[in-house]
Order: C-alpha cells, then structure tokens, then sequence
C-alpha cells in the first residue's frame, strides 16, 4: 500500500501493517518519537493497537537540539 | 536572587538557555547544572530514518522545564501545528513562538507571531513569543495572552549584544509581563547589561553552545545574570526610597 | 630668601577675572532661557556659561531639578558623608578696618589674645566633644599674632585633634610652608568681594586693603602644598550673582592648577539683621540654595562648608543639597570655649546646637559623620 511518510511517498509491502511492528522493522531507537498519523497524535502507549491504513498520511518527529 | 515568574511557574533562575549548536550534546547536562538554568529550548523535527537524530530530551535531566520552540514555521498556522504537537507529547505547556520566514538575517515575523499567540493563548498554552523588538508588537503580545514576551536584542547567532537597547528599555518599561531578552547575547556583560536595565531574564543559547568549555561559560553567564540583577535591585531601592519622599528637596523654602 | 608674592595684578587668577570683569550679567541673564537651564542641568560637564545658567533667575523655576543632580552628584563624589569641624578664635586684635566686621580696629570691643597655655585649655575643652578637626581664628595685628606665636599655637592644637586649619590673615608662600611644617593641613580665606571697587571702599586701612594680594592668597597656600584650601565671598557687599560666579570660577581655576589640593567654597552672608553693617545685597535664602546647587552642579568635586552662621533648621535641610562640611557646637569669641565673661563674637551664631545634637541630626538623615579625614603623619 501507498502512505506518505514526513512528506514522501512510502510503498508497504503489507496492507494493514501495525504501527509498533512497522516502527520495530525501521530498526531504529524509538524512544521519544512522537507519531501522528492524519494530523492526530498517537499516544506510545496505543502504538500496538494502531493499523497503518492505505493512503495513510504519517508524521514521525521527535525533540533535537534548538536555541 | 528573586524568583522568576513565568505563568503560573516559579523560577530561581533568570537564565534560560537552548540545546542548539553543541559540537557534543554530552555537554548539555553539565552545563545546565553550571549555569543553574531551569529551562532549556528544543525544537520539534521529522526524525530522519537514515539519520536520526538522538532524542534531545535523553541529555536534559527531569527537573529541567522544557521549553519547546516552534522553530521551521514561517506561518502562524504552522506554528499552532507545532505548538500542539509538542503538548500532545507531553512536554508541558511552555511554547516558545519563532515564526521566521527571513533566511538571511533570521529576523521574526512579529504579525504571524501576534496571530499565533492569540490563538495558542486562548488554547492554555504558556506562549512565549520571541519577536524583534518593539513597543507596540509587545503590546499586542501582552493583550493577545502572551506569559513573557522575547525581544531580540540583536540577530540569532551574531554575538552582538544589545544593538535594540533603547527599544528594550522602552519595553521594560511598559510591558508588564516578563521581558526575556533573546538573541544576540554574545558575552557575559552582555547579560548583566540586560538585567541591569531591568530584563526579568535572558536566553542564551550560541554563546554558552559554541564556547569552547560551556560548562565554564554557563557559569559565566549564570553570575553574570545574577550580578546584573543584583544591581538593578539595588537601584531600584534607592530609587523607591528616595524619590518618593513626601516633600522635595527644596520645598522648605516655600514653607510658612 | 625668594618669596613667591603673587600680588600683583599680571599674574594668578585675575588673568581669568578680567576677562569678565566687563561681561554684561544682567544681559546675559536676560537671554537665559528655560531650556538653556535645563540643559545646563542635565549637561555631563558644565561650563562656565552653564554655571551663569544656574546663577540666572530663570533658574529658579528649576531649582527642585537643580536639586535633585545636586544630590545624586554629591552622593556620587562624597558619598553621604559630612565632615565636621569647630572654630577657635585666639586673638581678635586687628589692624584692618573692614566695615563689615565685627573685629574691625575701628570698633570698640574687647579685645583678647589667649596665651599658649590658653589655647590648650580651649583645646582640651573642645577635644571632649570628639571632634578631630580645628580651624583657626585671628584678626589681622601682625606683631601681636606673630608667625611665631602661630606655629606655637599650632603646635600645641596639634596634640589635641588631627587636622588643623587656618583661617587667618593672607600669608606669603614660605610662610604657609612654615606653618605646615608645624602642622597646618588646610587654609580657608575669602575674598569678601571680587568687585574691586566695592573691595577698596570697605577695606579702608591696613594690609587687607590690597585686593590683589588677597585674591592671590588661595593659590599660595595650594603652593605651599597645603591639602586643602577653602574660598568664598562674603554675600552681601556687592552684586549677588557676580560673586557668586566669580568665586565659582575661582574655584575652577585652582582645582584645575592644582591637582594636589582639595577644594571647597563657602556661603557667608551678611544679615542686614544684625551687627552695624547695613546692606543694599541681602541674599534671601532661596537664592542661597540656589548658588550652592549651581556650585555643586558646575563642580561636583568642590566641598561645600556651611558654618554655625546659618539657622539650625535652615542646615539641616541644606544636607541633601550637596553640603559635604559643617562646623557645630562654635564658639566665636575668643576663649569662648572656657571663659566664662563673653567677649565680643565675630558673628553672630545661629545654629546653637552642640556637637552632639548635630552629629544626632547628621545621623537621622542617614549621613555619615566624619571626624577625621585623615592623619598626618609625617
């Protein structure tokens, strides 16, 4: 399925992925990021039970270094 | 030194100081235990997946209020977005606004800053815009809701102290609300210049982040706005108990 | 041996004098404005036009303003500190006759002339109220008040207080540099007039009557290396302003030639009140306030010294005017510390009040008191 993903285009292999599952593949430290997908906040602890749909739009930002 | 107060927030400290430009963010926590800051700037930012960045707040110890700051908006509806994402995440209310759409001189929008604010107020936010220093834009921020209001006293990153000094006086004197002075503090004296006019507080971020031993000069900083404060008390004891006296001076000439 | 005279009229300060002694004042005051005051007022440094902008009567519209900077620039220079002195008067024999004093030859007083041992009484008398620094006093009968009989009186004052000043009749360089050996650190002498006209017609006989020799004194006792030299007109025998600004440039002229001396200026003024003299110039006392706000505001480093000359309530609220020295507790009979038959007083006191309760009002306006400025020690 298609989603968009910090502003590009993202093919899944999979329809209906979990968020964790999805986040856990990226094979990245996850601690503080903050998820939203269509414009809504996805709690850490609801990452579990969210299905990434098709045409999904995501957002994955977390706190770095600012003045 | 007398407590800071920001909303309905208490502080000890009238340094404010930002994560940006560290050459090793390991330095960020000794720093702030040197310059006995209370609060510290982060910005928000897409995590890129090839290269991502460490989560700031992994190097900012618990007690530390977070302040983000909406830096990358150039709109005020790209900064609510911000704003409302850093609450949802669960930093607390604290909200810096930079609204900047000037790449080469960095300069704030101060209308989309007043928009924002007005918005972000009404939406409980603690709003602390930063703004180029003015009298009548800190105003609006005033009666749009704003905590503090932040006024430059000279470009982001340029070190030049307070080339706005005659505007910030202005400010001290009729806004009511904290006056932070922001940007451009590139030295010690620079900050006990500020509060010695009468800001309730300064950020500083370059000039501690690009030091060569910023421990050191967090401290630096941390003194000279204590110093600085000091004196302003003082003088404003002077001023309240002698200028204020019931009959002037030559008013017993015109006695009986 | 050579003495430096400084009485003729090519050298010192009448070379800065003259070149106002034909200014028109009252044309001058006539275009000061309310602005031209203020901004004299709130100048960095004054000049001597911003020190007439003072004497003007425009300014007294602004005399609260004026007031105010008196204030902030004594605290600046002088801190909140009062220096605090006595008089003793030794001798009031006199061979001048200024129709102004009461000492004047020409007058029937009684006269006195206190022995060594005398003076040492008095000296004790006084030395039991604390204070640490003495002036001085005697008319002018060279014979009678000898250099001689000085430096002994000086000497035995030296072993009760430590600073001595003189105010006395106007002396040659080496002379002053005698009496210093013996321990004079400070000269005070006024001019009486700076008008020299007015100066002959009330200075009739004897050595006073040469003004230039008098209007030099100042200058060689900071010669003589004496650190601290006190000037003045008296307020009373001609035009108001002009004496006001020419002590005032006179000032400015010493303390810039010399580096090494302190200066100060006081007020005397003539009460029409009292005594035989009658005058034509009463200075009322806001005008008195306002030449002490234009000295400080034109010199903020010239010590202002007011005497026991003046009402208790008036000093007291000339202390946060830019007053940095009082006298109290004065006596200005000779003897007038011990002896108890009163001799004739060179001017009537009117601030009565002892040393101690002026030190208590000194203290209650939160000023500090000082008795000793410093200790000479060689």
């Amino acid at each position: 399925m298609q989603v968009v993903v910090n502003g590009k285009e993202e093919s899944l292999d999979n329809d209906n992925i979990i968020l964790s599952t999805w986040l856990k593949d990226k094979n990245i430290d996850t601690n503080g990021f903050i998820v939203m997908i269509n414009d809504e906040i996805i709690k850490q602890e609801s990452w579990q039970s969210v299905v990434i749909k098709p045409s999904d739009i995501i957002e994955i930002l977390n706190f770095v270094s600012g003045g | 030194m007398d407590k800071l107060i920001i909303g309905t927030h208490e502080f000890s400290s009238r340094l404010l100081t930002g994560t940006g430009k560290f050459s090793d963010k390991k330095f960020i926590a000794p720093m702030l235990e040197a310059s006995k800051s209370e609060m510290i700037t982060m910005a928000l930012r897409r995590v890129d997946f090839l290269m991502p960045n460490e989560n700031i707040l992994n190097f900012i110890p618990k007690d530390i209020t977070l302040l983000p700051n909406t830096s990358g908006a150039r709109t005020a509806q790209e900064a609510i977005k911000i704003a409302r994402i850093a609450r949802a995440s669960g930093c607390g209310d604290f909200i810096k606004i930079e609204i900047i759409n000037d790449m080469k001189y960095l300069m704030p929008d101060n209308e989309e800053t007043i928009k924002a604010t007005k918005i972000l107020a009404q939406e409980g936010f603690i709003v602390m815009p930063y703004m180029m220093a003015d009298l009548v834009s800190a105003k609006k921020l005033e009666e749009a809701g704003a905590a503090a209001v932040m006024p430059l006293g000279s470009p982001i990153g340029s070190n030049n102290g307070l080339q706005t000094k005659p505007i910030l006086e202005m400010i001290i004197e009729h806004i009511k609300v904290p006056v932070i002075v922001d940007a451009g503090i590139g030295k010690p004296s620079h900050a006990a210049e500020a509060m010695e006019m009468g800001a309730d507080a300064v950020l500083v971020n370059t000039a501690i982040a690009t030091s060569f031993d910023p421990v050191k000069m967090g401290r630096a900083f941390s003194l000279a706005v204590e110093a600085g404060r000091e004196a302003y008390l003082a003088q404003m004891a002077k001023q309240s108990k002698y200028a204020n006296a019931s009959s002037p001076l030559t008013g017993f000439l015109h006695e009986n | 041996m050579k003495t430096n005279t400084l009485s003729k009229e090519n050298v010192g300060f009448y070379q800065e004098l003259k070149k106002f002694e034909n200014f028109d004042f009252d044309e001058y005051f006539d275009l000061v404005t309310d602005e031209m005051v203020l901004e004299s007022i709130h100048r960095e440094k004054r000049d001597k036009y911003d020190f007439l902008n003072l004497l003007s009567k425009r300014a007294k519209n602004h005399l609260e303003t004026m007031a105010v900077k008196s204030k902030e620039l004594t605290e600046q220079w002088f801190g909140r500190t009062i220096s605090l002195y006595l008089p003793i008067y030794i001798s009031n024999y006199c061979s001048n006759e200024c129709t102004y004093c009461g000492f004047n030859k020409k007058n029937k007083i009684s006269r006195k002339h206190l022995e060594i041992y005398e003076i040492e009484k008095e000296a004790i008398a006084i030395a039991k109220t604390g204070i640490k620094h003495i002036l001085l006093l005697t008319g002018e009968a060279e014979k009678l008040v000898s250099l001689e009989y000085l430096g002994d009186a000086v000497e035995v004052l030296k072993k009760h207080f430590s600073s001595v000043s003189i105010e006395i009749y106007p002396m040659e360089v080496n002379q002053y540099e005698f009496l210093k050996k013996k321990g004079v650190d400070g000269l005070t002498i006024y001019q009486e007039t700076y008008d020299k006209k007015r100066y002959k017609e009330v200075h009739l006989s004897g050595k006073k009557s040469n003004y230039y020799f008098r209007l030099n004194t100042p200058e060689r006792g900071a010669k003589a290396n004496l650190r601290a030299v006190n000037i003045g007109a008296l307020f009373g025998l001609a035009n108001l302003q002009k004496e006001a600004f020419f002590s005032g440039i006179h000032a400015e002229y010493l303390m810039n030639g010399y580096l090494n001396t302190e200066f100060s200026v006081s007020l005397p003024r003539i009460n029409s009140a009292e005594g035989n003299f009658k005058t034509n110039y009463q200075l009322d006392d806001s005008t008195f306030v306002q030449f002490l706000l234009a000295y400080r505001l034109f010199l903020p480093r010239l010590g202002i010294n007011i005497s026991t000359r003046e009402r208790a309530d008036f000093r007291d609220n000339l202390l946060n005017l830019g007053v940095t020295k009082f006298s109290g507790g004065s006596k200005t009979a000779v003897g007038g510390y011990t002896k108890e038959d009163k001799s004739t007083e060179q001017f009537e006191i009117s601030d009565k009040r002892s040393i101690e309760e002026i030190v208590a009002m000194i203290k209650s306006k939160e000023y500090q008191v000082i008795y000793k400025d410093w200790e000479q020690i060689s």
